[in-house]
């Protein structure tokens, strides 16, 4: 059973996808059903012996290309749509191990330009109004199988968040006729307390307003709105700074990092339509310390209110000692901010 | 799971060649022209492609 019932009361849709309580939770190693199907081994999703990147349908999705009838009728205060859209799954490596931390800058690299693909073909679907580009790692995030991947939704909407940050922006550029996030790059450029890492194309930061102890951002230092702007060199650039702030990351408590990473890109309908927009990383890592986790309690999830317990001019100052240059294995990679 | 070959196309570096399951749901595997040797060994094992007739270009990145 699956579809988009309408909240009157906030003003957004929500997915029910009761299908996807049979999902596999967390399979034993050899059972992993994203590792590649070795020859007369337990045969997996993906049907080869190895590969690089792939990407493929989620076998238990919330947003379908062609959807079920909803379960439901609607009606005026609670209208119902069927959940029309796509959920893709991400593999990053056959290796079950690894994670994109662990990964080489050229694996980053690839998966910035398989990431921008995605970004152009589930865009041009007739049903799509935004690709939501993710990854949940870790169990303290709730995934539910450790196999190093990511995440793609098409949506048939602007999400909620997103259309926050396009109002905000919208507003920002009629009023003072610039960019909002290229003012918050400048002041965080500016004051450099909160600097992560920096290259010549991308800042990372955990920012002035950050709700998470260890929120980073990403921001293009140019004022693009989505992948399909950037140049190789923008790519790579990409690849490196993800690389020197999942490592650093990693070198924090001495652990696999856990975090939610997502790009905020414009909607796919009508480029030229969201150019007060601009392109952005960010990254939620629950942990406030080695040993504790932040929960979403009362204030954050009714309220909306977020408290952080810590500074962000702190907790940038300890990511930043721990960021050490990338190294490419066949050019000059940039050097990290350190 | 058995499968078939649906279209095998080269964009720059960057290849893609997408493949449909038997429930009907789609795979693409990405491979990048450095490494084309890992590309030839993972085909070996596979069952002889049968190209779909009906397969769509798709755009070049």
């Amino acid at each position: 059973m699956s579809e988009l019932r309408w909240n009157p009361l906030l003003g957004e849709w929500v997915a029910t996808a009761t299908h996807r309580q049979n999902r596999t939770f967390l399979p034993p190693e050899n059972f992993c059903p994203l590792c590649p199907t070795k020859p007369g081994g337990f045969p997996t999703e993906v049907p080869e012996s190895t590969y690089d990147i792939v990407a493929f349908e989620n076998l238990f999705p919330s947003l379908r290309p062609v959807p079920e009838q909803p379960a439901v009728e609607g009606s005026e205060l609670y209208p119902v749509r069927p959940s029309q859209g796509e959920c893709e799954v991400l593999i990053y490596s056959p290796n079950h191990d690894t994670t994109l931390a662990q990964e080489p800058v050229e694996k980053l690299d690839k998966l910035v330009r398989v990431w921008t693909d995605r970004f152009i073909e589930l865009g041009a679907r007739d049903y799509v109004d935004y690709v939501f580009i993710f990854e949940n790692k870790g169990e303290a995030i709730g995934v539910t199988l450790h196999h190093p991947h990511g995440q793609i939704y098409a949506y048939p909407f602007v999400p909620p968040r997103i259309a926050r940050e396009l109002e905000m922006s919208r507003a920002h550029r009629e009023r003072t006729t610039r960019c909002l996030l290229c003012d918050i790059i400048a002041e965080e450029l500016r004051d450099a307390r909160r600097i992560v890492a920096e290259n010549a194309s991308f800042i990372a930061c955990i920012p002035f307003f950050a709700r998470w102890p260890y929120e980073t951002h990403i921001y293009a230092k140019r004022h693009t709105q989505a992948l399909t702007d950037f140049g190789r060199d923008e790519q790579r650039a990409l690849a490196e700074i993800l690389k020197m702030t999942l490592a650093a990351f990693d070198r924090l408590f001495n652990l696999s990092f856990p975090y939610m990473m997502v790009l905020h890109q414009r909607p796919t309908g009508g480029a030229d339509a969201y150019d007060y927009y601009h392109f952005h990383i960010e990254f939620y890592p629950p942990m406030r310390t080695a040993t504790k986790l932040k929960y979403l309690a009362g204030s954050e999830t009714g309220a909306g209110m977020f408290i952080n317990d810590t500074l962000p001019e702190e907790k940038a100052a300890e990511l930043r000692a721990l960021v050490e240059p990338v190294r490419w294995k066949q050019q000059p990679g940039s050097v990290s901010r350190s | 799971m058995s499968h078939e070959i649906k279209e095998n196309e080269s964009a720059g570096e960057m290849h893609r060649r997408r493949i449909r399951m038997k429930d009907g749901r789609y795979m693409i595997f990405y491979t990048f022209d450095d490494e084309s040797e890992a590309v030839a060994d993972s085909e070996v094992a596979l069952p002889e492609p049968q190209p779909d007739k009906q397969a769509e270009d798709e755009p070049r990145v």
